[in-house]
């Protein structure tokens, strides 16, 4: 005769419930080896500095639209190329690195590899040493290769942005575009 | 025991065959059904007038994105659609070659690219005269440099 | 008076059903306030008093977030008077600007909302890079983050494509040739985004259910695996 479910359970893993949440009493936490942690309640501490941040951003981004008008170009037309065409600013650099080469190299592989390795980071970085710091010393090589990355990325959006005049020709930003 | 087991494991499999055979079913003519089979686009191959309209030199058709090239009675067509991103290459007259404003590309007179990331040539479409007198191209058909459509002042 | 009211207003069944605490004045309050409801919950009750700092955070992924909460409700006022419509949408644009009260205001909101959430989303990833956050046991949730960051992008290009002038059509047209050059399926691909063989009204629909639909479901939910991890992995990383 085979044991049911029900009887292999023992009488406190019955479906009752005996618990909710009564009171908050103080004391330290159970922690081993470590100090008791400094905490405090999310209502109003952290509550009220997100809704402040939530003002800040409100009021950053009604000013900004109050002052500056979103651009719009004449209507599409397939015909008339632009001169120089541009993307919008955040794939700049991605056009800047398809002027240099085969498209398949800066706009499919670069970008595609770039992001795996991103997300492989953490399975990489083993080290459980200065998590939750800036810049710890012990991270260096790793700073230094995303500052690297950071550097890159932003540097090609900006001489996609301001230095590329006509046919995608190179022009520092205080010179002038020749005119037809 | 053996037989009970055999039997378990096979209406498994069922389901499970059913259930990714649905899913899968519907998931593949969800991904079909996002292609269309009816566009309704310009055609590829349309009338461009007489050739008297286009006079010597490179003439440039916004409507349908191509040059007519009139060399003396020679008329060629060729794509205004740059092979590397689909900008609109321009005809820089004074130094016979084609520019393309997106990433710098330059095709020479015969359409070859000479400089930038162009990875082709510009395509030469076949044009012919119909018999009412009119220039007729197939952008389906890519023909050489070397063919014309020589007509007669 | 002011106590009259509050009786009024706060001592009353209704009141009562919806918040079932009353005025979070204590400890045990002040815990239920935060659990007892849907959008305070994803909170822990209590937090390390050093997380606060805001040097810690600097806040770049609460702004994103907040960025993408306006985007959101400006984009369905919005979509009210926009029409996905190759004939349309360009004099929707000028409409917007001329004839709608207010709507270049919103327009400029969408519009500068979308660029700053980019650069806040990758500020928010260097943030965390620069503080090795993504460290077992949260590396799930740093994936999820550059999920979300392409997700970013991507609501941003079909958004860019929407007001059919010179700039969308050509920046989209560089972007769909480019799609084309992948191996192997690049044509394919090309002519499933499209909808077609040039960019036209097959294209312009289709970014645009991307873009109220499709992508803003997909970044929403991730957004909420993403705040649920933060709190399952244990909250703010911290030193050891």
């Amino acid at each position: 005769m085979p044991v049911s479910d029900e009887q292999r359970m023992s009488e406190q893993e019955k479906d009752l419930k005996s618990y909710g949440l009564m009171n908050l009493v103080e004391g330290e936490t159970p922690h081993v080896g470590k100090e008791p942690e400094e905490m405090t309640t999310t209502w109003p501490h952290l509550l009220v500095k997100e809704l402040n941040l939530f003002y800040l951003v409100m009021i950053f981004i009604m000013g900004m639209s109050v002052f500056f008008d979103a651009p719009l170009e004449e209507m599409a037309n397939p015909s008339v190329t632009p001169n120089p065409a541009k993307a919008p600013w955040y794939f700049l650099g991605l056009q800047e690195l398809l002027s240099w080469g085969p498209p398949f190299w800066g706009g499919i592989f670069v970008p595609t590899v770039g992001v795996i390795i991103l997300i492989l980071v953490p399975y990489i970085d083993r080290s459980r040493v200065g998590t939750g710091l800036w810049f710890h010393p012990s991270r260096r090589l790793y700073n230094i290769l995303f500052t690297v990355f950071v550097v890159v990325f932003i540097g090609l959006i900006i001489v996609g942005t301001f230095m590329r005049g006509p046919i995608w020709g190179f022009y520092w930003p205080w010179e002038p575009w020749p005119t037809h | 025991m053996s037989s009970e087991h055999d039997r378990r494991d096979f209406l498994t499999y069922l389901g499970w065959f059913a259930t990714l055979g649905t899913f899968g079913g519907i998931s593949v003519a969800s991904a079909r059904y996002m292609v269309p089979n009816i566009l309704y686009e310009p055609p590829k191959s349309y009338k461009i007038g007489k050739p008297q309209d286009y006079p010597e030199g490179v003439n440039f058709l916004p409507d349908k994105r191509i040059f007519v090239v009139n060399n003396g009675g020679n008329y060629k067509v060729i794509s205004a659609v740059c092979t590397h991103m689909g900008c609109t290459p321009r005809w820089i007259a004074e130094k016979d070659r084609w520019e393309c404003p997106c990433h710098g590309s330059i095709f020479n007179n015969k359409g070859v690219v000479i400089g930038g990331p162009a990875p082709k040539p510009l395509p030469w479409y076949e044009v012919t005269l119909g018999s009412d007198n009119k220039l007729f191209v197939n952008e389906d058909r890519i023909v050489p440099f070397s063919q014309v459509l020589t007509i007669a002042a | 008076m002011i106590e009259k009211v509050k009786n009024i207003v706060f001592q009353n069944r209704f009141w009562k059903s919806v918040f079932r605490h009353g005025m979070p004045v204590n400890a045990r309050l002040r815990s239920e306030a935060v659990m007892s409801n849907l959008f305070l919950h994803i909170h822990p009750v209590k937090i390390y008093k050093d997380s606060l700092l805001f040097r810690k955070t600097l806040g770049l992924g609460l702004i994103s977030f907040y960025l993408f909460f306006i985007l959101c409700i400006t984009g369905i006022l919005l979509m009210f008077y926009y029409i996905p419509h190759v004939q349309r949408a360009y004099q929707d644009m000028k409409d917007l600007e001329f004839a709608v009260s207010f709507g270049m205001i919103l327009r400029n909101m969408h519009r500068w909302g979308a660029h700053s959430m980019v650069a806040l989303v990758f500020l928010h990833m260097c943030r965390v890079f620069y503080t090795a956050g993504y460290r077992h046991p949260r590396e799930f949730n740093w994936g999820v983050g550059v999920i979300l960051f392409v997700c970013t992008l991507a609501l941003s290009l079909t958004g860019y494509l929407l007001p059919w002038d010179q700039l969308a059509f050509w920046a989209i047209t560089i972007v769909v040739n480019l799609i084309e050059t992948m191996p192997i399926i690049g044509d394919d691909l090309r002519y499933l985004v499209v909808g077609g063989t040039l960019v036209g009204q097959n294209a312009l629909i289709r970014f645009y259910v991307m873009h109220v639909m499709v992508l803003p479901l997909l970044v929403t939910m991730l957004i909420a695996v993403h705040f649920w991890r933060i709190r399952k992995d244990g909250g703010l990383a911290r030193p050891e």
